[in-house]
């Protein structure tokens, strides 16, 4: 199968500073990945990179093979993206916006985004300006569901929805997925919602790729190691220490390591993604997944 | 996308058009209300009546001279909106530019939208194109009924309207209004996408514009060599654009590149004889008083010559601005 995305030592430089660097990473078809840093660490750049409308300053970002920005009709036709702020024009009524999206997207699903307006009760009357600021990127993302895109690049979806939409916005990708086979690529700071959807996390630190690894693998490979303190030191079974959390007599080690190889007389706890996750992003220098063999691109 | 395009600017274009075509209309109502009120002046025989300091005939004298007074106000104030039409018609590209073509792309830059616009399933040039198109035709109709009132609006002030190629009645003459304004509508457009932002590009049309139309307008007396006829004083073949005057060697046709007028001038023995005598004191040394001037017959070359500039121009910038689209970095 071929990549969905495929981006080769991408960089973007605003005047002096980079707003990405060096990011290679592969989305191959069918994967739903998270794109997890703090922010101004580049995820945004990197999604308007793939989506074609920011020019690389460096290196090369590919969709389906062709290079993003082409602005043919027929690769344009195949990604949907919904922007982090959700731009529509106000002064349209939402049977407008679907007019655009209609007229607009040769793949359109008019009923699918009725449908969806309807469940969220949104008059079709209504003016964009109208709307609060929840149910405008509830408009955004039916407008980018129903293009029926073959990638999705969702720039913070879950941003702005109250935790039942949030709810409902995860059933829909894990629908769609399943459906049509999209691949997904989101940005999300909420990294514990992203467990149930996502098979894969990417995470940006410092504008640069730290990691990218299949969620599975990367808990698999992780573990919290709870023992007395002071024993940290020379640990033969472990591949690092990632963090080190000290409590009275306590210490507290994430660690990545060989599954099956556990140090004598520590306590193990499975970590969740979000404790991996924000483990690495407190400690940038223990990432560089393609020394881990965690593999960039792994499927 | 047409209707995208159609949708998005629609507020703009039918303002436009009811400001444009309003324009025509009350252009055709003051050029009927000045004729009928220019004949019923010639008719009255207010001329004589109102040179009268006292008028002679009682009452119906007073009232007459009332009558003759308010009608020529009236006629006075109806030449007196010449200048500020000629001037609304050379203002209208700007507006245009400015209202229309500086924020067509600037706006969705602003309002981020051209993320969402440019990533549905159009080509950012066809985007941009359509675009323009629609703004065009839209800006162009109006324009066209208005350029189609202009010659009739032109009959009821004979006076001011003597030569179609001289500056300042070329411009409400033919259809360079058309030109004009598609090249402002591009530049608008292209210092909108290279700005981004409406406020700068509307300073820009607002400065490039004129400067642009001056110089071009600088340039007309040049488009075609001057014609040359000897006259003595001074006076053009009816409907021409005077240039200059002075002495020149019979036969010849304007001046040596580079001279100006003074190059020629006739020996100082002819100085004695005052103005007539200068004449044929001249002519004894070949030279005679000659004024260089273009043509009245050379309205529609001018027309089709500045047309080809502005249409050229407006294709360039309309060109880049489709270039920086589709190249678009940030």
């Amino acid at each position: 199968m071929s990549d969905a995305l495929a981006a080769v030592g991408l960089g973007k430089r605003y005047g002096t500073s980079w707003g990405l660097r060096d990011c290679t990473l592969a989305l191959p078809e069918g994967r739903v990945a998270a794109l997890v840093g703090p922010n101004g660490s580049g995820k945004s750049t990197l999604l308007r990179m793939a989506a074609g409308f920011v020019r690389p300053s460096t290196g090369t970002v590919t969709v389906f093979g062709e290079p993003a920005g082409l602005a043919n009709p027929a690769a344009l036709a195949r990604v949907g993206y919904l922007d982090q702020e959700r731009p529509l024009y106000r002064q349209f009524r939402i049977e407008e916006i679907l007019a655009l999206g209609r007229r607009l997207n040769p793949r359109w699903d008019d009923a699918g985004a009725r449908a969806a307006l309807a469940e969220l009760e949104i008059p079709l009357r209504k003016r964009v300006g109208q709307l609060s600021i929840g149910q405008r990127a509830q408009v955004a993302l039916v407008l980018c569901m129903a293009k029926r895109p073959d990638l999705l690049l969702l720039d913070e979806p879950v941003a702005a929805l109250d935790p039942l939409a949030r709810h409902r916005l995860m059933q829909v990708l894990m629908e769609t997925v399943a459906d049509r086979g999209t691949t997904v690529f989101l940005s999300s700071h909420v990294i514990s919602e992203l467990e149930a959807v996502c098979d894969h996390v990417v995470i940006l630190a410092g504008n640069r790729v730290q990691l990218t690894a299949g969620i599975e693998e990367l808990l698999a490979r992780h573990l919290i190691l709870i023992g007395p303190r002071g024993q940290e030191i020379g640990f033969p079974e472990v591949e690092a220490v990632i963090s080190a959390r000290h409590t009275g007599r306590q210490t507290m080690l994430l660690v990545r390591t060989v599954p099956d190889q556990v140090p004598e007389g520590w306590r193990v706890v499975e970590p969740s993604l979000e404790e991996v996750v924000l483990a690495y992003l407190a400690e940038p220098g223990a990432m560089l997944g393609t020394a881990l063999g965690l593999g960039e691109g792994a499927p | 996308m047409i209707w995208l395009a159609w949708r998005r600017q629609r507020v703009q274009l039918v303002s436009w058009a009811v400001l444009v075509v309003g324009l025509g209309l009350w252009m055709l109502y003051t050029a009927f209300q000045h004729e009928a009120e220019g004949r019923e002046l010639a008719r009255v025989g207010c001329n004589g009546i109102l040179h009268r300091t006292i008028p002679t005939g009682g009452a119906a004298a007073v009232d007459l001279q009332l009558h003759c007074s308010q009608l020529q106000n009236s006629f006075d104030w109806g030449n007196g909106t010449v200048s500020l039409v000629v001037f609304l018609v050379a203002a209208l590209p700007v507006a245009i530019g400015a209202f229309l073509g500086a924020p067509l792309v600037a706006d969705e830059f602003r309002r981020r939208t051209h993320r969402m616009v440019w990533t549905q399933s159009v080509s950012r040039t066809r985007w941009l194109l359509t675009s323009v198109a629609v703004v065009v035709v839209g800006a162009v109709i109006p324009v066209a009924f208005l350029v189609a009132v202009l010659p009739r609006w032109k009959q009821a002030y004979p006076d001011r309207f003597s030569s179609g190629v001289a500056p300042g009645q070329f411009n409400v003459s033919g259809f360079d209004a058309l030109a004009y304004l598609l090249f402002a509508l591009a530049l608008g457009v292209l210092l909108g996408v290279l700005l981004r932002s409406s406020a700068p590009a509307v300073v820009g049309v607002l400065v490039l514009y004129p400067v642009t139309r001056w110089g071009v307008e600088g340039l007309r007396a040049h488009f075609l060599p001057a014609a040359t006829a000897a006259s003595p004083d001074g006076s053009v073949p009816a409907g021409g654009w005077y240039l200059g005057e002075g002495w020149l060697p019979i036969g010849r046709s304007g001046l040596p590149p580079g001279r100006s007028w003074g190059y020629y001038s006739p020996p100082a023995s002819c100085s004695g004889t005052g103005w007539q005598g200068s004449g044929p004191c001249a002519a004894t040394n070949g030279l005679h008083w000659a004024v260089t001037y273009q043509p009245a017959s050379r309205f529609w070359a001018f027309q089709g010559i500045e047309a080809f500039v502005f249409v050229g121009l407006a294709a360039l910038c309309l060109g880049a601005a489709v270039l920086l689209v589709r190249r678009w970095s940030r």
